[in-house]
């Protein structure tokens, strides 16, 4: 037993107490989902497959490779530039190129089909034009679908190839070219094999918020999976049939987070140990450095600053004619979301964290790994995930109440917010626990010792050395949850308590209804609040 | 006089970075088959002088020389890939997505399948890594990993080896072993090679000539005995070995009083009777004799195994070091009995309301 124990490295003390209780919340839902899967249910299947199943996969295969395709060739090509060369405008670009992020996939699909549909002004301005008088351009197709997630989510290939770019400095580089490789040569053969980890893991990112995108792909009316399980749940009642189809995007997450798990494993020897020096960037010089200038300026423009533009030339119109409620309450309803979401999360992270930190053992390295799995599951299946249990508990204590105390209660956990923040927590651990740990790592065990030695333990360690270290990347923590949270769509949609708006259902109410006008003041206070927190982000990488 | 082409020449190459001039008229020139090295301190502009010479860094002024080509002038640098040269980096720079091998394959990766095959198992045969051959470089020790990096700088068969600050990651045993591997190496192969560093004893055990840089300046350049016993100027005499400068006065042909007595031998400078001196006395220039006329206090004692490096104020009140027989085990602020043994007496005119200093 004792052998046992010691294998698993168990030490049982409140931080892995609390490790397994999180490890817990996440495993619910993922294992209901899984449970699902194993126990298919014939006559949902058949009529799936009869009606919607070929569609669906058809549509999330093309969706797929197309916003990867999409997303590599820009993601990579602007890390490249804005990481390795040097031309007018990079330390702009460097910044300027991560803002899209800023800017939800539903929020650029809506502004993409109120400008490009057919009453739009894009193809009413076409027409007027000889020999297009009857050209239709149908902007509810797979193409524009790629296009548009793409430009929201080229940020984080472009983000992690850059860093992999600027990790590997200018001594590789240099080395290959005395080996008499050519520059243009040595990035083929040397910085883009050895970015590849970081390539395949934004990649992999990409591909997880392609599969879990319900808002912009439900504005274009694009049928894919999370579409599918909403409609299933809310449109037929049929929580089986959303149990059901969630169990396929579970098992694309797990495929998912075991290729991401692999390349990241691998970043470790593929970066150098010395960082980039001043003088390293490969300088651009006449037409290269227009046409890279060029190329940034136009990404820029026209993933975020057209977008804007049109949202604030909507607003205006709409507050002209006087269509405009201010929203308030949404956008004071969404800051509490997302502050309560980032500091929950926050804290749980900072528990799993810690609980590695004391014992690395098998056991927590697990629970730690179990705990972030969230960020693979689209916000449908976790929806459904989590309510289904949520919903068995509620039965059971409503039963248990009246038999103990003979009162008549309703659903007590249902729609509460309680629910929200516990499915917000599961969804985005990772990225805050992602942003935790990597600054608990940077403390070093040395200091934990140096402070034992002067009788500095337990959670006085953790009070006087460990948080004060930890304040930056808890600051960066905090931002990334907040963005998180405020954007997400399909969450707050499906377990909201009854008659709770924030600004993301609200975008998702009007879109329905084709109402852009007045979408796009909900949709500029969406894309102002994620702003905030990208700059902040960008000026804590750049220190 | 020398007919034959230098195959490294450089000619008044001047470059700074910004106000900071890190080359002033940097002249020298290495024929084949040459070890040379670049010492100096940090900072003193070597480092960027071999990144001229590889053909990273442009230069303001002058020329450089590879095999008697021109290769850098004010506003031509020929790329560095098309210089025939190798380098070995001070960190290895080995590609880590590739084996040694492949490393190792990298620069001649245009050749035959068959010759690439034989010139890469001449290499891990040459650096005695051939058990190695298929690992990574993180699976490797910092030791083998400068091998591997050696061996993939020389495979292509450069014209010119560049090595920056090669054995500056390595423990001190295993530094001292590969600067004579290296060296040996470089030799047996015949290969033209160029080191920085900022360690002495590397340069000493390395190279067939060293270059002194200060401040971006050529202070000498010249063999290691020269460099150590006939220093060019004050800045060369005090960064290499670790001498003292004494005061003295010329008082006749090969002839100089001071601390340390009149010392007799031939003058490093041609200097008039009368002239003030600054004199370099090295450690091992100061023997020790109990019944000396010179009587010397012991300041501070570092034992070294075979010998003892006394610091020592003479009765003038300046200081001098002995290297002295660790037989003659003598306590701090006993009075010891020293005489000076000088061939070359390396002096420097002194500049007037300069005290002398260590």
């Amino acid at each position: 037993m004792q052998r046992y124990f010691s294998r698993l490295s168990i030490r049982p003390d409140g931080w892995q107490l609390s490790a397994v209780i999180l490890a817990g919340l996440v495993a619910v839902p993922i294992g209901i989902i899984f449970a699902s899967l194993l126990q298919p249910e014939q006559e949902i299947w058949i009529h799936l497959s009869e009606t919607v199943l070929t569609s669906l996969l058809l549509n999330t295969f093309w969706l797929s490779s197309g916003v990867l395709l999409c997303t590599a060739c820009l993601g990579v090509s602007l890390g490249w530039l804005t990481g390795a060369c040097s031309f007018p405008g990079r330390s702009f670009f460097s910044w300027a190129l991560t803002l899209p992020m800023a800017v939800p996939a539903y929020v650029m699909a809506f502004i993409f089909i109120g400008v490009m549909d057919f009453a739009g002004p894009l193809q009413t301005a076409m027409r007027t034009l000889p020999g297009f008088e009857r050209t239709i351009i149908e902007v509810r197709s797979t193409p524009f679908v790629i296009l548009c997630i793409s430009l929201t989510l080229y940020p984080y290939v472009y983000l992690l190839s850059r860093s992999a770019f600027l990790s590997q400095g200018r001594l590789l580089i240099e080395a290959a070219r005395t080996l008499g490789l050519t520059p243009l040569a040595a990035f083929w053969r040397v910085a883009l094999p050895m970015a590849r980890p970081w390539i395949a893991s934004g990649l992999t990112l990409v591909l997880m918020e392609t599969l879990a995108d319900f808002g912009a792909v439900s504005i274009f009316n694009y049928d894919t999976f999370t579409t599918a399980i909403y409609k299933a749940w809310f449109g037929f009642f049929s929580l089986q049939a959303a149990a059901q189809l969630s169990s396929v995007l579970v098992v694309f997450a797990i495929v998912l987070v075991l290729i991401d798990t692999m390349y990241r494993s691998r970043m470790r020897y593929f970066s150098s140990a010395r960082s980039s020096s001043v003088h390293s960037r490969i300088t651009l010089r006449g037409g290269k450095a227009y046409a890279a200038t060029c190329y940034c300026s136009i990404v820029v423009i026209v993933a975020f600053v057209l977008p804007v533009i049109q949202l604030v030339l909507w607003v205006i119109k709409a507050g002209g004619a006087g269509h405009l409620p201010n929203y308030m309450t949404q956008t004071g309803r969404t800051l509490l979301l997302g502050s309560g979401a980032a500091l929950l999360t926050c804290s749980a992270a900072i528990i799993l964290s810690y609980a590695k930190r004391k014992s690395p053992g098998t056991l927590n390295l697990v629970l730690c790994k179990m705990s972030t799995l969230g960020y693979a599951l689209p916000g449908t299946v976790l929806a459904v995930g989590i309510f289904l249990p949520i919903a068995w508990v509620d039965n059971h204590l409503q039963t248990l109440l009246q038999y103990i105390f003979n009162i008549q209660t309703g659903p007590l956990l249902q729609g509460t917010v309680i629910v929200m923040l516990m499915a917000y927590m599961v969804r985005f651990m990772a990225a805050g626990f992602g942003a935790v740990d990597s600054a608990m790592q940077g403390i070093s065990p040395s200091l934990d010792e140096v402070a034992a030695l002067m009788g500095v333990k337990g959670k006085k360690l953790l009070l006087t050395i460990h948080l004060p270290l930890l304040r930056k990347g808890l600051l960066t923590a905090l931002i990334l949850l907040m963005v998180d949270v405020v954007k997400e769509m399909p969450i707050t949609l499906m377990t909201r308590p009854f008659g709770w708006d924030t600004l993301a259902i609200k975008v998702y109410e009007l879109t329905s209804e084709g109402e852009w006008e007045r979408a796009a003041l909900p949709g500029l206070y969406l894309v102002m609040a994620s702003i905030i927190p990208v700059v902040l982000l960008i000026r804590q990488s750049e220190k | 006089m020398q007919e034959t082409v230098p195959l490294l020449q450089v000619e008044q190459v001047s470059k700074s970075f910004g106000s900071n001039q890190v080359a002033n008229e940097v002249c020298f020139s290495m024929s084949k088959g040459e070890i040379g090295c670049l010492l100096g301190p940090s900072g003193c502009g070597k480092t960027t002088l071999l990144r001229v010479i590889a053909g990273f860094e442009a230069i303001d002024r002058g020329q450089v020389h590879i095999g008697g080509k021109i290769v850098s002038t004010s506003n031509l640098s020929v790329p560095p890939e098309k210089r025939s040269i190798g380098m070995v980096f001070q960190d290895y720079a080995l590609f880590p997505h590739l084996t040694a091998i492949q490393n190792i394959e990298f620069g001649i990766r245009n050749k035959a399948s068959r010759l690439r095959k034989e010139k890469v198992k001449t290499m891990l045969d040459l650096v005695g890594m051939t058990e190695v051959a298929n690992k990574y470089p993180h699976e490797l020790s910092g030791g083998q990993q400068q091998r591997v990096a050696l061996a993939r700088a020389l495979a292509p068969e450069p014209e010119l080896l560049l090595l920056d600050e090669p054995f500056s990651n390595l423990d001190a045993l295993l530094r001292d072993r590969l600067t004579v591997e290296v060296r040996d190496i470089l030799k047996d192969l015949g290969t033209t090679a160029l080191m920085v560093t900022h360690n002495q004893h590397e340069a000493f055990s390395v190279a067939d000539k060293i270059g002194v840089l200060f401040y971006g300046t050529m202070q000498q350049w010249g063999c290691a005995y020269d460099v150590y016993h006939r220093p060019a100027s004050l800045e060369v005499a005090t960064f290499v070995g670790d001498g003292a400068l004494i005061r003295g006065r010329v008082t006749g042909p090969g002839q100089v009083q001071s601390g340390l007595g009149l010392l007799k031998g031939n003058l490093s400078l041609p200097c008039e009777s009368g002239c003030d001196v600054d004199l370099l006395v090295r450690p091992e220039d100061v023997l020790h004799l109990d019944e000396a006329q010179v009587q010397a206090k012991v300041i501070h004692k570092s034992f070294r195994g075979p010998n003892i490096l006394y610091q020592l104020e003479l009765p003038s009140g300046e200081q001098c070091r002995a290297l002295v027989s660790s037989h003659h085990n003598h306590t701090i602020g006993e009075y010891i009995g020293i005489f000076p043994e000088v061939d070359n007496l390396v002096v420097f005119p002194r500049k007037l309301q300069e005290s002398p200093s260590e």
